[in-house]
């Protein structure tokens, strides 16, 4: 297990390019805590769910590099009923396949877990329309929210403007214009992807991207990094984007209308 | 001698009259034969038998004239003259001092003119009552209720005159009437109205607050206004200074210039930082001439209540802990809450974004904490180090956070980061000031888990008290689970409360590192959290079952304390009204409370209150929780009643109270004291009465028709008269000794 802060981050990258993009700037403290870090927990539901530590790692670089969050790589994996679910409060959910239904442990679980703040995000890697994984998905969101529906995420919802302004949603393919998710008064605890954002992320051993993004290439897999930021910073911040002064200040440099 | 005898004077005019009716005249008949009869009877002589007839028959007229009850009724007529009411105004305003003399010294010498056998004297001020006044002290004037009341009183009796004595300034019906152009009717009279004015309008010099408003409550934080209207009779033109007191200290000072008929207003701009009951005084100058000094000062009472509870919270990065605060801040309806996260700093350009790319603002932190910060009621500082973003202004923009605490009474919370505390150069600025923990430079924080741990004051505290129970308490404080890195190099200041404090750790005085420390900071309050994983008292107490009640617990305790809550006090005292004038019983009602709110009865208080005069009880509430405290207060000014209970249980919890209240002698009766000659003058017009002017001595209007003959009645009762007594027994004895001696019986 390793501690990434952002002082070490920085070290590590100005150290290996030779750089000095330090200087100057003003120094921190190592900070304490490591279980207050930002980290991704992958949810394990068995067959049909995959794991993809490369693309959580890959995802927490970019936030270190791009905000101000710091951040821990831990690859972490748990269960629906393991306890330790509720040290992650970013958990995610990927898969290519049908799984197996959550136990009704598993059920009471996640459902306190994002009722008390956890936010799951779900990434169907199939990219296709019609996948095993999503109709398992679609059967344990209608068993944790019997009476909130699965639906997609309108155009001004904070999801888009958390760090970026995005005005597309692609991942590895960009063939569903808009995630899905499940709305709590105004949170959405859980956000439902189709895209392959995770498969948009992954990275070997060299660092390079391991599948190709279609159809738009290397620009298409910089918007889905810029996804992944936003979900991730839309976690930690919920509907702080559209707090009033956010909006007033978009509406003015002309982003929103 | 004979009117002994015939049983009173039978001189004069009168007639005899009867008084009885039959049946007793024929029994007297009767007897009469009886008597008669019975002188027949026996052998005797002729002259024997005569003269007993005869007795017997005298006697027997006499008796016949007692029954029919003869009476001797004289009658004597005389002329009473017509009664003459005089009414004397028993206001307060008689009493104004022109020239060095009171206007009612004046009434004596008018009274003793119209005294006479016929004269009634009344004095009225609300009502009417019989007598000289006994001193002048009515709250009202009221004309119209005063002669409706002399109408009833005289119904069907015809008066020589009425009589008043007045100064004219009716606060009744008749002269607000007549001063908004109308022609009131006044009361039918039983007599012809004569008015004799008191008091010179010209004579008085008197300046006055005559009336104060604020709009009766007002938003904390929020400015809002104090109007106040000055009359100045004497003083007109002139330029006068006016000053706004609160709780007895100056807040404020106007000139106000007073027009051409000595009117003026002033307006003062005011902003309480706190909630609660404000009392204020709005009073001008006493200058030597002044009539009516009492009327130089009005209070007025101000509530102020919150609206919502403005909350700043500004954090250095986006977090764990960030998110569950705001995500509480933001779920609580009565907050109000502006967040501004740092989503990037200078370091965060590694990647190159265009800028319209992002959504991205700039951090208005001058508007924040130079412009609106007085607005916030609690500002957060959560993993948040100023210097890279307020840059050379940064100690003058603490500065402004310092003095709105201390001085403004807001609340300020710093929760620890690697941004924060030591590591985020608090120390030596202006902040360290209002921190209840003083800052070791050099410190690095600790990356250790450990249990908090509860002090002896935390087990007390309402920011630690979770549930209701001690022992409860304790148990969940034991179960939460553990805090990820503390700071270190904290002291607690000498009048904090280290509430939470580290298992093993030492402060830099050798105390148990504080982790959890309050303090009051001059007029604010502020808390030290030398943590970031408070938010997982949510998550992981979700985990065990136990959902967040913790945190939530945990956070809206140290919001409601930070900021004052009263809403939450277990111990309240008020009183019905802000304002009183002097001799209206003031009823402070106290009240107590138990954990759950429930009332608290057989509760003791003991009630103290402050101000020009003081007293001090011991009350028992009731069963309904209350207790209710007269107090008989007749002195002039701004009081403040303290409630504290007495034998507190150990855990219990704001066991003081206060409120304020204000007293003025200043009555509404004195709010204009120029005699209104114009009033008293109109009103005799309007009746067909006759009006004199202050230095004017002419008779009162007087109906002759008013005198009345009356006669006096003169009853003597013949019948029981001793002459005629004597009479019936004389012959009745003398026929029965004629009988005896014939041998008769």
């Amino acid at each position: 297990m390793t501690t990434l802060t952002r002082r070490r981050f920085l070290t590590a990258l100005t150290g290996a390019a030779g750089l000095t993009l330090t200087a100057g700037l003003p120094g921190r403290a190592l900070a304490f805590g490591e279980q207050n870090l930002v980290d991704i927990a992958e949810l394990d539901l068995g067959d049909g769910t995959l794991s993809r530590p490369s693309a959580w790692k890959r995802l927490l670089y970019e936030m270190v590099q791009t905000t101000s969050v710091d951040t821990k790589v831990r690859s972490a994996r748990v269960t629906p009923e393991d306890p330790a679910l509720f040290e992650h409060p970013f958990l995610v959910l990927l898969g290519d396949g049908a799984f197996a239904p959550v136990s009704e442990e598993g059920i009471k679980q996640l459902s306190q877990f994002l009722a008390y703040g956890g936010f799951l995000f779900i990434d169907d890697t199939t990219g296709r329309e019609d996948s095993g994984f999503d109709k398992s998905v679609r059967r344990m969101l209608t068993r944790l929210f019997p009476t909130r529906p699965l639906s997609f995420l309108p155009e001004e919802h904070s999801l888009f403007r958390s760090y970026f302004l995005l005005r597309e949603y692609p991942g590895r393919v960009n063939r569903f214009p808009q995630p899905e998710g499940v709305s709590v008064g105004n949170l959405t605890p859980v956000v439902y992807s189709r895209n392959d954002v995770s498969g948009a992320l992954m990275r070997d051993e060299l660092g390079q991207p391991i599948h190709a993004c279609v159809p738009g290439g290397e620009a298409q897999r910089r918007e889905a990094v810029k996804v992944g930021i936003n979900m991730l910073m839309y976690s930690l911040t919920a509907n702080y984007k559209a707090d009033q002064a956010h909006v007033k200040a978009l509406m003015e440099r002309g982003h929103l209308e | 001698m004979m009117e002994w005898w015939l049983g009173g004077s039978l001189a004069g005019a009168g007639e005899l009259v009867w008084l009885t009716r039959m049946p007793w005249s024929a029994v007297a008949v009767v007897g009469v034969l009886a008597m008669w009869v019975l002188g027949l009877l026996g052998g005797r002589s002729q002259k024997s038998r005569v003269l007993e007839r005869i007795l017997w028959t005298l006697s027997m007229a006499g008796l016949l004239l007692a029954l029919l009850r003869p009476t001797w009724i004289a009658q004597e007529g005389r002329v009473v003259k017509g009664r003459l009411a005089v009414l004397v105004d028993r206001s307060l305003s008689m009493d104004v001092v022109e020239k060095g003399t009171q206007r009612s010294e004046a009434v004596a010498d008018i009274v003793e003119r119209l005294k006479g056998d016929a004269t009634e004297i009344y004095q009225f001020d609300g009502t009417l009552k019989p007598g000289m006044p006994a001193a002048y002290d009515g709250a009202v004037t009221d004309f119209h209720g005063a002669l409706q009341a002399l109408a009833d009183r005289k119904a069907g009796e015809r008066l020589a005159g009425v009589v008043i004595l007045s100064d004219g300034i009716d606060r009744g019906a008749l002269r607000a009437g007549w001063k908004a152009g109308e022609e009131p009717e006044p009361p039918r009279l039983p007599g012809p109205l004569t008015i004799y004015q008191v008091g010179s309008a010209d004579k008085v010099s008197d300046l006055s607050v005559v009336e104060v408003h604020a709009g009766g409550f007002a938003y904390i934080h929020a400015p809002f206004t104090i109007d106040a209207e000055i009359q100045g009779t004497g003083f007109e033109g002139r330029t006068i200074p006016v000053e706004l007191l609160k709780d007895g200290g100056l807040v404020a000072s106007e000139e106000v210039q007073l027009d051409a008929e000595g009117h003026g207003q002033v307006s003062f701009d005011v902003r309480v930082d706190r909630p609660g009951r404000f009392s204020y005084l709005v009073q001008v100058p006493t200058y030597s001439q002044d009539a009516v000094p009492g009327n130089n000062a009005a209070p007025v009472v101000v509530s102020v209540v919150r609206d919502k509870i403005r909350v700043l919270q500004v954090a250095g990065s986006p977090s764990w802990d960030v998110k569950f605060l705001r995500r509480f801040l933001k779920g609580d309806p009565s907050v109000d809450l502006v967040s501004f996260f740092i989503l990037r700093t200078h370091e965060d350009t590694r990647r190159r974004y265009d800028e319209n790319e992002l959504s991205l603002i700039q951090f208005p932190y001058e508007q924040l904490f130079r412009d609106e910060l007085a607005t916030f009621d609690m500002i957060v500082f959560q993993n948040f180090d100023y210097q890279p973003y307020f840059g050379g202004g940064g100690r003058a923009l603490l500065e402004n956070v310092r003095q709105v605490v201390e001085e403004q009474g807001h609340a300020f919370v710093m929760i620890g980061g690697d941004r924060s505390f030591q590591q985020g150069d608090y120390q030596d600025s202006p902040l360290e000031s209002i921190l209840p923990v003083s800052l070791q430079a050099d410190a690095q924080p600790s990356i250790g888990p450990f249990q908090p741990q509860l002090t002896d004051a935390g087990k007390r505290h309402p920011v630690t008290r979770l549930v209701a129970g001690p022992e409860e308490n304790l148990q969940w404080w034991a179960r939460l689970v553990d805090m990820d890195g503390t700071h270190t190099g904290l002291q607690a200041k000498p009048n904090a409360a280290v509430l939470l404090s580290h298992p093993d750790l030492k402060g830099s005085d050798g105390a148990p590192l504080p982790v959890l420390t309050v303090m009051e900071a001059g007029y604010g309050r502020s808390m030290a959290l030398s943590v970031d994983s408070s938010w997982r008292w949510s998550l992981s107490e979700a985990a065990q079952g136990h959902g967040n009640q913790a945190y939530l617990r945990f956070w809206k305790g140290a919001m409601r304390w930070l900021i004052k809550d009263e809403s939450t006090h277990r111990l309240t005292v008020d009183t019905s009204r802000e304002n009183y004038s002097v001799g209206d019983e003031v009823r402070v009602v106290v009240r107590s409370r138990g954990e759950q709110f429930e009332p608290l009865g057989n509760v003791q208080v003991q009630v103290d209150v402050q101000g020009p005069q003081q007293a001090s009880t011991t009350v028992t509430t009731n069963e309904a929780g209350e207790a209710i405290v007269p107090l008989d207060l007749d002195l002039r000014g701004s009081y403040r009643v303290k409630a504290r209970q007495l034998q507190a249980d150990e855990e219990a919890l704001e066991v003081e109270a206060e409120t304020v209240f204000a007293i003025t002698d200043r009555q509404p009766e004195l709010a204009e004291v120029s005699a209104d000659g114009d009033f008293l003058r109109w009103l005799a017009a309007r009746t067909g009465g006759r009006y004199y002017a202050p230095d004017e001595k002419g008779p009162p209007l007087r109906d002759g028709d008013a005198d009345r003959r009356v006669f006096d009645r003169h009853e003597v009762p013949v019948w029981r008269a001793p002459l005629l007594i004597a009479f019936i027994l004389l012959t009745g004895g003398l026929a029965f000794l004629l009988r005896r001696r014939a041998g008769l019986r």
